[in-house]
């Protein structure tokens, strides 16, 4: 707590020290000295999430198990979102979405484990996947459509002396995509942590000596509890969303038309 | 006062675009409760497109918080 924080701010209590990205203490003197947390967790998030699948669909049955049918319901749930935005001609970018999804929202529960590294508190990650959702479309668009694609810029039915001014709209609105897109998830958990930890602060002080400090941590620790629950909402709700928009932007480039 | 001080005034100041944001959100969420009240049935097709306009909604209040960052931390 004491530590300063990359900013090389000190105050009583650090609220960004928990987003320090830092090599783990534990490698230190391995060659993996070069691990840092964030690295750690990206690579916890993907094993959590491979080995769950693999635990879940090991022996399917045409009769599913519990387990199977976690994971018939995660499937049902991308499968659903898909046809809901893409329509039937969208199936083939259900893996790219979902996988979006699952690495997004393992990577923010597991962030919400005492003593862990938030690793989509950092704009660097979330701008990472926002640019490849965004190169996605592109590609998607171009690929299916040839360059006459970029004809989205320039709607139909719109007065030609308005043209000039829809157009430079509309691809300012398409370049800022990607930056919405990413800071909306960053801003959103790295919000919400620092709040935990202002309200977690106060809480903690119900062990400390002074009877303002007791009275004011018992009182906000019942709080503490609501935020974690809201924390844990947004954790999903930020995932959602974000695997949301991209199937809406990738809408628009497989059917530009509609 | 410090040019220092009037960094903190303006990040602070920056963050009155969450206004826009919020009038936005409870407008859309409104919307979404009144049309399902009169047609529950209709909750499922509402649902994802709910949170579309939430999510663009909420855009506008992200740039507010983006200028107030840069105040703070890049300028």
């Amino acid at each position: 707590m004491a530590e300063k924080s990359s900013e090389g701010e000190k105050s009583a209590f650090d609220l960004m020290h928990q987003f320090d990205i830092t090599p783990l203490k534990v490698l230190a003197d391995t060659p993996f000295a070069f691990v840092t947390n964030s690295a750690f967790f990206m690579l916890l998030t993907v094993v959590v999430i491979a080995f769950l699948m693999i635990l879940l669909t090991a022996n399917a049955k045409v009769v599913p198990g519990r387990g199977q049918t976690l994971s018939e319901m995660i499937f049902d749930f991308g499968f659903g979102m898909v046809d809901d935005i893409l329509g039937k001609d969208g199936r083939a970018y259900v893996t790219f979405l979902l996988s979006v999804f699952l690495f997004v929202f393992v990577a923010n529960i597991l962030g919400m484990l005492p003593y862990s590294f938030t690793v989509f508190s950092h704009i660097s990650l979330t701008a990472f996947m926002a640019v490849i959702v965004f190169g996605m479309v592109i590609f998607v668009g171009v690929s299916r459509h040839g360059l006459g694609w970029f004809g989205i810029f320039a709607p139909a039915g719109v007065p030609v002396w308005l043209l000039p001014l829809i157009v430079v709209i509309e691809i300012i609105s398409f370049f800022m995509r990607p930056l919405t897109h990413s800071l909306r998830l960053f801003a959103n958990l790295t919000a919400g942590h620092i709040v935990l930890k202002v309200i977690g602060t106060f809480a903690a002080g119900a062990g400390a000596t002074s009877l303002l400090t007791i009275v004011g941590g018992l009182l906000l620790t019942p709080v503490l509890f609501a935020l974690s629950a809201l924390e844990y909402l947004v954790a999903y709700l930020q995932a959602y969303i974000f695997t949301l928009l991209a199937a809406v932007y990738l809408s628009e480039a497989i059917d530009p038309h509609h | 006062m410090t040019p220092e001080m009037f960094k903190y005034i303006g990040a602070g100041l920056a963050t009155f675009g969450f206004v826009g944001s919020g009038i936005g959100l409870g407008t859309i969420f409104g919307s979404y409760f009144l049309a399902v009240s009169r047609n529950p049935a209709s909750a499922p097709k509402f649902q994802t497109w709910l949170f579309v306009g939430f999510a663009l909604v909420e855009a506008f209040g992200i740039f507010a918080l983006l200028i107030a960052l840069m105040i703070m931390f890049v300028i």
